[in-house]
């Protein structure tokens, strides 16, 4: 082997340690805690309140020890966990929603699950966690809700740290919908809660269902293809709050002689000039599969606007690989024929050549 | 890092003494982890300082002392994100290079690049990617550290390596001999 190998453990190793001032604060803090960390502590406390005040949200009032009765009932934000995530589009999540309204607490942490929602392709569930003690502004939480007797496992957790509330979060699951269902079974079992301050484990359990809201499917089954990669574009279905784009994408063999990576993903923009970036849920094979890098995914837009009447989705391809002559990675950009979606009327065409949209600056990862 | 358990279920029961020598063994892992992120002495000093802070007001929470590495570089990874949180400072790379050393072979600014590489990834890869190449972890174990399922992990695994590669020359070794997929 003729090439230099460079190790990423070796390149961090070229960062100098001072050692000694490492030493000094580990023998300071343990044996004798110096002031200024008090210091730093209550800066986090002040972002952590700041941070409430943006999102519009006043709790002043603390909740001392409240009987447990009364606990749900003295939550400021019951019903408007989803508000706390307008920035990804789930206000209308609130009122489409179903209330769940379970408690459980074990162990002097109290879990609430406040509202769920099912469109078709993701449970969405809200709910807040809460602590007689502050619990500081982390979170990681053992054990995922699931839909059950529905295999594959796609979830996402978002959550803000909310002063004198405790944590508000949000639970996405889109696993493997193969048949339409009507109502799913969710189950959700966490058994250790970790924040930065402790780990606690406990016993708590729930189990409800959620009926699916109402939904137009508009089938596309329409192929697009570039380079060697083709994207079918099966289904969209528009729901209240979401449009859930179901997609192929397949590669010929022969690219992947050349190539080892391929992405495709989703932009939309609608007919009043709003561009939507489409993130996917997840991504899963099957046994149609010619290559490795053939995939079904599922990619939800949140927040279309209500005026609007036509949808078009642009397809656009990440094709990567490593080149071992040059020693250079390389990547190239795939741009598709786009598909207008008339929502009125179902209808759909071609759209050939697009300009590919720019997504707003804040939607850029 | 394997310690030995004993001086972990020590320092867990309250002896300091254990716990300094478990910190010390692992202060430069930390420090260089929280330096990736935070690109400065004095905030990767700072990050430091809180980490080992929380961990000696809640060593005694840990319940499995075969996890003391996992549950300490959770707490670094915690308080270089909140860090960040804060300050949204903007580093100029050649700072960095400053920073790190001085008097550099050709060998060593290949390991810079990529040093420089990695601190310029979004967040959620360049955690991954550290985890790990740096720190060893399973896709299990990251799955578990940031709680998320492992088909994300094996996805930012996989497109932080990508970028990783598109922006430096050289090839990894981390990146051959580990099946991620």
């Amino acid at each position: 082997m003729t090439e230099k190998e460079i190790s990423i453990k070796s390149s961090l190793e070229t960062i100098l340690v001072p050692t000694q001032k490492l030493d000094q604060i580990i023998d300071d803090t343990l044996f004798n805690p110096p002031v200024q960390n008090k210091k730093s502590k209550k800066r986090i406390y002040q972002v952590a309140a700041a941070a409430v005040l943006i999102l519009g949200i006043g709790t002043t009032s603390m909740i001392s020890s409240p009987a447990f009765a009364n606990f749900v009932a003295q939550i400021p934000v019951i019903g408007n966990v989803f508000g706390y995530f307008a920035t990804d589009n789930y206000e209308s999540y609130s009122s489409f929603s179903e209330s769940v309204g379970l408690t459980q607490s074990s162990e002097g942490i109290d879990i609430v699950i406040d509202q769920a929602l099912f469109d078709g392709t993701s449970v969405t569930l809200s709910f807040i966690l809460k602590s007689e003690n502050p619990l500081g502004d982390t979170l990681q939480i053992k054990g995922q809700p699931v839909v059950k007797g529905v295999d594959g496992k796609n979830t996402n957790l978002k959550f803000e740290y909310v002063e004198n509330v405790g944590y508000v979060g949000l639970y996405t699951l889109t696993p493997n919908f193969e048949s339409e269902m009507a109502q799913v079974s969710i189950s959700w079992e966490p058994d250790t809660i970790i924040t930065e301050k402790k780990e606690v484990e406990g016993n708590w359990a729930f189990e409800f269902a959620v009926s699916q809201i109402s939904k137009e499917p508009i089938i596309l089954d329409e192929k697009v293809k570039t380079d060697g990669v083709t994207v079918h574009l099966k289904e969209l279905t528009v729901t209240d709050v979401s449009v859930n784009i179901e997609y192929q994408q397949l590669v010929e063999p022969s690219l992947l002689e050349e190539w080892e990576f391929v992405e495709a993903e989703l932009i939309a923009s609608d007919n009043l000039g709003n561009v939507y970036k489409v993130p996917y849920n997840g991504g899963s094979t099957d046994g149609s599969a010619r290559t490795r890098e053939d995939f079904n995914w599922t990619a939800t837009l949140r927040g279309l606007n209500s005026q609007a009447t036509s949808l078009t989705l642009y397809p656009i391809a990440q094709v990567s690989r490593f080149n071992t002559e040059t020693e250079e990675s390389e990547s190239k950009h795939l741009e598709f024929d786009a598909i207008k979606v008339d929502l009125i009327n179902q209808s759909h065409s071609l759209v050939e050549d697009p300009t590919i949209p720019t997504l707003p600056e804040e939607d850029l990862d | 890092m394997q310690h030995e358990e004993q001086s972990v279920v020590e320092a867990i029961q309250g002896d300091k003494l254990a716990l300094q020598q478990l910190l010390k063994q692992e202060k430069e892992k930390l420090y260089r982890m929280a330096y990736v992120y935070v690109k400065n002495e004095e905030d990767a000093i700072e990050v430091f300082q809180q980490t080992v802070l929380q961990a000696m007001e809640s060593i005694n929470q840990l319940r499995e002392p075969i996890y003391f590495s996992t549950w300490l570089t959770r707490i670094c990874i915690n308080n270089a994100i909140a860090m960040l949180k804060k300050q949204k400072k903007i580093v100029v790379m050649d700072e960095i290079v400053e920073q790190l050393v001085d008097g550099r072979s050709e060998d060593l600014a290949q390991k810079l690049d990529i040093a420089d590489a990695l601190s310029k990834l979004p967040e959620k890869y360049k955690t991954t990617i550290l985890l790990r190449f740096y720190q060893d972890f399973s896709v299990n174990q990251i799955a578990n550290v940031l709680d998320c399922p492992e088909g994300t992990v094996k996805t930012n695994i996989h497109r932080g390596l990508s970028l990783l590669k598109q922006s430096i020359k050289g090839v990894y070794s981390d990146d051959r001999k580990r099946d991620f997929n």
